[in-house]
């Protein structure tokens, strides 16, 4: 018993995964049809039968029983829905929401070590009644279980076949017995003759005694072809078969045969025509001669019934797949296999980089050529390996639908959800991750941003609400909004409250940003009335940190009246960077290589000691000291300094550093815990030479410049660090 | 492996096969059972009672042997005409699979006859 429960395992949590997917699946679509989508759409409804189908079975498998029986009553509804009954108007639509979220927590309890799921049985058999209206199913179930399709056996229907092989030379040594798999035919099927060709087997002095010299012959009075053939499946392409249903024409068990007779000659098989195995009819096939069973249709049937052999007998002729386009083949695999490689090739991308930087030494040019191809190639293997972690937005985007619709329901409020760019991908650990702040950001809209329609009609807006998730890429960043259209953040109230909690004097030398920042601290709040989703003050903060945690940063836009916006920029890889390297005396520093824009040569007379700008062709350029910015010291070396101008978004920038030292491709090493509050850097990455470069986060970069900038003090970061 | 002994003291001649007739054996047991039926005593198609009941096993190359065995003896110069006598039920249950077993022939080889069969085939 021990060890079938072990053997369950993996299943079971395959199934935990497999059946969340279903749940979300069948959600979707409800919300699909609650939303006006067509419901005779056929392709929707089975999609949504087939989902509570499976879970119903798999739960069942599995061991978790009570959610097999809980789901198979919403299986039999949707079976009616699709055999055409008109059940899914509103108040239905909203019961097979709540069983959806039923099931969602069965699954909760199963994962959790209960597969019972005693504590939700009475909840259960409520929904079940509200679904059935009257208690007339318990019919159904007993039918249901045996779904199990046992194997053709006597299944089909039973005409009769017969079947004509000679089996391969080869087959005893491949391990593979005739008799074996005529005794399985048996077995299955009535068999009613079975002739050999003793004349096949040489004679003692002759025989090779591993051979297999062995030609079978056999009617059948039950079963198809198709049964014989499968028997035969694992025999190789040097066995040829013939076989044939008893309905057949004569003129098909000709063109069977004639691979046989070609193969062991018209005289050989005379045992089978003696036997009655094979009728003069269809061994002569007089086409001038008129039969009373005359083929309509000669030759073509023919080639389609010619000998196949065993390995095409394998295909089964059930017929290439007709019309439908295959679907995408998905593999499961552990996420922790999947970071392993991806470290590997990290890993690689280094050692890559020491070979080149070496093999630059050497100067031998086919060495250079080969160094250059296998640069290539673990290019390209690492661009596909980080591929391999990225998932659209999509999906997490559309659990929000359920949630706008049930909230929007809740506080009395009319509020449509709009989503743009669900296929923005991004790395499947972040997803994960921004699922939770987005949620918190998405529900403190609908709760504060949005008014009631009332409220709206009479400020002369449309009484529907919208709220918009949208996703894109920028600059080597993911970016993420939270937009609506409601009353818009209110700067006065946000400042009379920081001011009121102490968290500053007075508002008035705040810019707006930087009043809104003021909402992420921790224990702000401006709701009046603390709801129970939002409004209590822990929200905004936590959002905040999360989003930090991923190295992202959060912006706060609003226009009052009209709307708020929430911006988050998250990074777009973690693992490999594409760089641009630069340095400060021997200190050195990655650039991100897509917010490059130039390089600056710059004579030395060019800068004023405490001008922070530049004179671009006209355009005023802030810069950065990077000698400054992180105290660096040591001479500089080279006698003209350059800057690099770089993209943050639409700010560009300068980054005024001692060398310039090209593009570089290399690993990004995470910073450990104890530098989480360092600004500016994103990891740290090894040379081929073995130094470390920091990789510079210039989103950050740019930020703090600006920020300082507008005050006085200037303050190496390096400096800051130690107060933090 | 296969055991197989020729009798020649008793009359008809007795050449029992028991074992396991199968693919592994299968080629020794060839060349044993050629030597075995070389040794013929002089008189052409002297009568062979062949006792295949103390088989234990067979498959396909099994019941092939046999079946080229029976070729063998069927020949005009052959030194025997053979008679099976003892057919292991692991034996025909693969012949018959093969089609290589009916009332009157096994593996090739003419059945013995209830009578000779009862009268166990010795003299």
């Amino acid at each position: 018993m021990n060890d079938e429960e072990l053997d369950l395992r993996p299943a079971f949590e395959a199934f935990l995964v497999e059946g969340r997917e279903l749940v979300t699946e069948l959600e979707q679509g409800l919300l699909r049809l609650e939303q006006g989508h067509d419901q005779n759409d056929a392709e929707l409804i089975n999609g949504m039968f087939r989902a509570a189908h499976t879970i119903k079975g798999s739960a069942g498998i599995v061991g978790i029983a009570n959610l097999g029986q809980f789901t198979h009553h919403v299986e039999s509804l949707l079976d009616r829905v699709r055999e055409g009954e008109p059940l899914l108007d509103t108040a239905m639509i909203g019961r097979l929401l709540a069983c959806c979220d039923h099931i969602g927590q069965l699954l909760d309890l199963a994962e959790a070590g209960d597969t019972e799921g005693r504590p939700l049985a009475a909840a259960g058999a409520a929904l079940l009644q509200q679904l059935n209206g009257t208690p007339s199913s318990p019919a159904a179930p007993d039918a249901a279980p045996a779904d199990t399709a046992a194997p053709a056996a006597g299944g089909s229907s039973a005409q009769g076949f017969r079947l004509w092989l000679s089996f391969g030379r080869d087959c005893l040594r491949d391990g593979i017995d005739p008799a074996a798999a005529l005794i399985y035919l048996a077995d299955h099927v009535d068999i009613d003759q079975c002739c050999l060709l003793p004349q096949q087997v040489p004679t003692l002095r002759e025989l090779n005694a591993e051979d297999c010299r062995l030609a079978v012959a056999l009617r059948g009075r039950n079963g198809t072809a198709q049964d014989a053939r499968s028997a035969f499946e694992f025999f190789g392409d040097g066995t040829l078969l013939a076989c044939c249903d008893a309905s057949a024409s004569h003129a098909e068990v000709h063109g069977a045969l004639q691979g046989l007779r070609t193969e062991l000659g018209d005289e050989a098989l005379q045992p089978w025509r003696d036997a009655g195995l094979i009728t003069e009819a269809e061994w002569l096939l007089q086409t001038a001669a008129p039969e009373p069973t005359a083929t309509t249709s000669p030759s073509t049937e023919a080639p389609a019934r010619a000998i196949p052999t065993a390995s095409e007998g394998a295909a089964k002729g059930k017929g290439a797949a007709t019309g439908s386009t295959p679907a995408p083949r998905f593999l499961r695999v552990p996420a922790e296999k999947l970071d392993e490689l991806i470290l590997q090739v990290g890993e690689l991308v280094i050692a890559g980089a020491s070979v080149d930087v070496l093999s630059r030494e050497v100067r031998n040019p086919r060495l250079q050529e080969a160094v250059g191809q296998l640069a290539q190639l673990i290019d390209t293997i690492q661009s596909g390996t980080l591929q391999l972690r990225m998932v659209p937005i999509g999906e997490t985007f559309n659990r929000f639908q359920r949630v706008v619709r049930d909230v929007s329901t809740e506080l009395g409020k009319d509020i449509t959800l709009e989503l743009v760019g669900g296929d923005t991908e991004l790395d499947k650990a972040m997803v994960e991750r921004i699922g939770d702040p987005l949620m918190h950001l998405v529900r403190n809209a609908m709760d504060h941003g949005l008014e009631t329609p009332a409220e709206r009609i009479a400020n002369g807006k449309p009484g529907q609400g919208t709220l918009r998730l949208r996703a894109f890429h920028d600059s080597g960043n993911v970016v993420i909004e939270v937009s609506d259209d409601g009353r818009g953040l209110n700067r006065e109230r946000i400042v009379a409250k920081a001011v009121e909690r102490g968290l500053i004097s007075n508002g008035e030398s705040l810019s707006d940003n930087e009043a809104y920042q003021l909402i992420f601290e921790p224990g702000f709040s401006t709701a009046e009335a603390v709801t129970s989703l939002s409004g209590r003050g822990v929200g905004m903060d936590v959002v905040k940190k999360s989003v930090e945690a991923l190295r992202g940063s959060i912006t706060l836009h609003s226009h009052p009246g009209q709307g708020a916006l929430v911006q988050l920029r998250l990074p777009l890889t973690l693992a490999i960077i594409d760089g641009f390297m630069v340095g400060v005396a021997h200190a050195r520093f990655i650039l991100p290589l897509d917010l490059v824009i130039e390089c600056i040569e710059l004579p030395q007379d060019a800068l004023q000691s405490d001008a922070r700008y530049l004179n671009l062709r006209g355009e005023v350029l802030p810069y950065v000291c990077l000698r400054q910015t992180f105290g660096v010291t040591g001479a500089a070396s080279t006698k003209r300094p350059s800057v690099v101008v770089v993209r943050s978004g639409e700010i560009k920038t300068g980054v005024l550093v001692d060398s310039l030292h090209g593009e570089i491709q290399t690993v990004i090493k995470p910073m450990s815990r104890i530098f989480q509050h360092l600004r500016s850097v994103s990891g740290t990455s090894i040379l081929g030479s073995g130094d470390i470069a920091l990789i510079l986060d210039v989103h950050q970069l740019v930020q703090r410049s600006v920020e300082r900038a507008a005050r006085p003090a200037t303050t190496p970061i390096a400096s800051t660090l130690a107060t933090t | 492996m296969m055991d197989i002994t020729l009798d020649t003291t008793r009359t008809p001649a007795q050449l029992r096969l028991s074992g396991e007739l199968t693919i592994a054996s299968a080629e020794q047991a060839r060349l044993d059972l050629l030597q075995a039926l070389s040794q013929a005593d002089g008189t052409q198609r002297s009568p062979l009672w062949l006792d295949a009941s103390g088989i234990t096993a067979a498959d396909s190359a099994g019941v092939q042997l046999l079946l080229a065995t029976a070729r063998h003896l069927d020949a005009a110069d052959s030194p025997y005409a053979a008679v099976l006598g003892g057919c292991a039920p692991a034996l025909l249950r693969v012949a018959q699979a093969l089609g290589a077993a009916n009332s009157t022939h096994c593996c090739g080889l003419l059945r013995a006859t209830t009578a000779e069969l009862t009268s166990g085939g010795t003299a």
